[in-house]
């Protein structure tokens, strides 16, 4: 690789000014991956900008190009609330961290009963040292996106759970990220949850914006799931106007295992989701679901990968998405059936139903395909609302907004009937409502009103 | 109940109907039969308010009220129902979501509280038998993957779910096999009563075999050419419209 360009040379250039403070405040386990990830960083050519064809419809190079803070000495050990937030389930585990470091609170203690690993990834590496070598940065660390190797090389701690063998949890593990700073600020958040075998859980991951400040989040999380787990994965990415949400989440599958992975994007800026499954073992099923709306000038892209490497396994994917005003979307879904991968199904299937004139969806499906017995397909549409279904609704006395109203969640049924959590899809079903009608989707007992400033 | 006078509307800047009159009263039942392109759709999609089409002349009292100066959804609250040439599919909106939130929109317009959850489905089951339609059609997405004669008979369900004053029913009976007729027929007649009234606008006599009409208008060119007994229908099943219309 030649030169690296302006935004990419500065963190570059950042990183081996700080590097000692970052090792510092992080774990000799954790600092011994760093080295390599910024070179790898280096070597993929730093921030990719639409030039680069899987980022064609996001600049990452621009959004680093804005000045933001980075706080390498997130020693905090408080949550910076008095907790009144509406959270999306009450029924549930509940987790904290602020700015993506974990703040252990008392149902971390309901949930070691069980049996369950719930700690820092720093505790994680000297603690369970075996658990943390054998998957941290497994799956990261095979990733072609800069934006992760960044997000290896910078992030200092973040969240540990370890779900022990044919443990299964009667309520969701729910964690709630606040981002709080006094300045606008970049986030490298981490994450590694192993679902052992014959286990079962299902984890909500959700974060807030509590200041009205610029955020950039570059979140990686890595997922596991082993011989016949079954694990759910909700990422709810509900912020605010100046928020930018790159999320990368990476499943790794076992034997029998099933996964079901759903991206609920209803507010921010930007959002880049970037989801990479691995299939390795025989007979595994994935589900990768996503939901986006997006008004005024809000940007959503899914990139997603799946991998068929092993055979006998299947996969759905599902994506749908509402535009509204200046939006812009991009959706592209590339499905990898390896060689051996016989006897594969994958399905995959965006929709976008593009509300104004103005708003722009844009959809790539990809399918690489080098077995020869495999069953797969991909669909795309993108379209506009029905006003003759709206027209028959009022025919029989259902007011114009009410019938817009039905026909969206109508339009994002596929997907919400899929949420496995019946509170937080209520909630979803709730909050798309509200978007749709110009309300505020944010958490109504938050003090804090960014909107529009 | 209503009364329609020299009524004019275009689409598209095309006029179709050119000062149409007709007036229904309380029990009755009226036939518009016509030949294709007369605007007998146009009729029934001006009267239930679709915005594609112009009125440019003409009045309309439904009830002694003006009618084309209310929204699509007021209209359906004052009374007036139309039974859809060709239903919309509508995937994802349950068809019992979509009754219960019409239902309760009709009795909200009338100050009343929705039904309770019990008192609903009672009132479901009994308007099913009525229409003999089957229990997984109203488990279903509104006609979502209903036959052609499904979605017929879903319309006579809607209509008695909704109990209107006028029901303006457009060519119910296009598409349907002679059992479906019956029991859509049958529909009809049993929701007949001295206080409500139908408009059945059809291509065909063969309907008003099983509803027997108190009138029978010929709509031609925009405007009703004929108006006359039930026996109209049997004379224009045998001559067609071209005596009418030279």
């Amino acid at each position: 690789m030649t030169q690296l360009a302006a935004n990419s040379q500065e963190y570059y250039d950042l990183f081996r000014e700080v590097k000692s403070l970052i090792d510092e405040n992080s774990s000799n386990k954790l600092n011994q991956y760093r080295e390599e990830a910024i070179e790898k960083f280096k070597s993929l050519g730093g921030f990719p900008t639409t030039k680069v064809e899987d980022y064609k419809y996001t600049n990452i190079d621009s959004i680093f190009g804005y000045d933001y803070g980075i706080d390498l000495k997130n020693l905090s050990s408080k949550l910076p609330f008095k907790n009144e937030c509406d959270i999306p389930v009450k029924d549930a585990y509940t987790l904290y961290l602020r700015n993506g470091y974990f703040i252990p609170n008392e149902d971390l203690t309901e949930l070691e009963k069980k049996g369950i690993i719930v700690c820092t990834l720093q505790e994680a590496s000297l603690k369970h040292e075996d658990l943390f070598t054998k998957y941290y940065n497994k799956k990261a660390g095979e990733s072609d996106h800069s934006i992760v190797a960044l997000n290896t090389a910078f992030a200092e701690d973040g969240l540990f759970i370890f779900v022990p063998e044919k443990t299964e949890l009667d309520k969701p593990i729910q964690l709630l990220n606040f981002l709080h700073a006094t300045s606008d600020l970049l986030i490298n958040a981490r994450h590694l949850f192993i679902v052992e075998s014959q286990a079962k859980v299902q984890f909500l991951d959700c974060t807030h914006a509590l200041d009205c400040r610029k955020f950039l989040t570059n979140t990686v999380v890595e997922l596991f799931a082993e011989k016949n787990a079954k694990a759910e994965y909700y990422n709810l990415q509900n912020q605010f106007d100046k928020s930018t949400i790159l999320l990368n989440l990476f499943v790794g599958q076992k034997r029998d295992s099933e996964v079901i992975t759903t991206i609920l994007s209803l507010h921010a800026e930007k959002i880049r989701n970037n989801v990479a499954v691995d299939l390795e073992d025989e007979n595994c099923d994935n589900h990768t679901y996503g939901l986006y709306l997006a008004g005024a000038k809000e940007h959503v892209d899914n990139f997603t990968a799946i991998n068929h490497i092993a055979p006998h396994c299947n996969s759905w994917e599902h994506f749908k998405g509402i535009l509204n005003g200046k939006a812009t979307t991009a959706f592209c879904g590339r499905i990898h059936v390896y060689k051996d991968a016989q006897k594969t199904e994958a399905y995959q299937t965006n929709n976008n139903l593009v509300l104004s004139n103005n708003a722009k969806a844009n959809t790539k499906p990809q399918l690489i395909i080098e077995a020869d017995d495999v069953s797969c397909s991909h669909g795309a549409t993108v379209g506009q609302l029905d006003e003759e279904a709206i027209y028959y609704l009022q025919t029989r006395g259902i007011p114009y907004n009410e019938a817009y109203r039905l026909m969206m969640t109508a339009f994002m049924n596929e997907v919400t009937e899929k949420i496995q959590i019946p509170e937080l899809k209520e909630r979803i079903e709730k909050l798309i409502t509200n978007k749709m009608l110009g309300k505020i989707t944010y958490c109504e007992a938050c003090n804090n009103k960014c909107v529009d400033q | 109940m209503i009364k329609i006078t020299d009524l004019h509307a275009e689409i598209d800047g095309k006029e179709i109907l050119k000062g149409l009159s007709l007036e229904v009263k309380a029990g009755e039942v009226h036939a518009i039969m016509g030949p294709n392109g007369a605007g007998k759709s146009t009729l029934a999609n001006v009267l239930s308010g679709n915005e594609a089409y112009e009125v440019t002349k003409g009045e309309v009292l439904f009830e002694g009220k003006d009618l084309l100066d209310l929204s699509v959804e007021d209209r359906a609250k004052e009374g007036l129902f139309l039974g859809f040439q060709y239903p919309v599919e509508i995937p994802g909106v349950s068809m019992i979501n979509f009754l219960k939130i019409a239902h309760a929109e009709h009795r909200k317009y009338r100050g009343l509280e929705p039904l309770s959850a019990s008192e609903f489905l009672k009132l479901l089951k009994e308007k099913k038998a009525l229409v003999e339609i089957d229990s997984k059609l109203t488990n279903r997405s509104v006609n979502e993957g209903f036959s052609g004669g499904e979605k017929k008979k879903n319309e006579i369900f809607q209509m008695a779910m909704l109990d209107p004053k006028l029901a303006i029913l457009d060519e119910t009976d296009s598409g349907l096999d002679i059992d479906a007729l019956r029991i859509v027929a049958g529909g009809v007649n049993k929701l007949r009563r001295k206080d409500n009234a139908t408009i059945i606008i059809t291509h065909y006599q063969r309907l008003l075999e099983h509803i027997v009409p108190d009138f029978v208008h010929v709509l031609a060119d925009g405007k009703i050419v004929k108006s006359g007994p039930k026996e109209l229908a049997l004379e224009l099943e045998e001559k067609g419209y071209d005596w009418l219309t030279r």
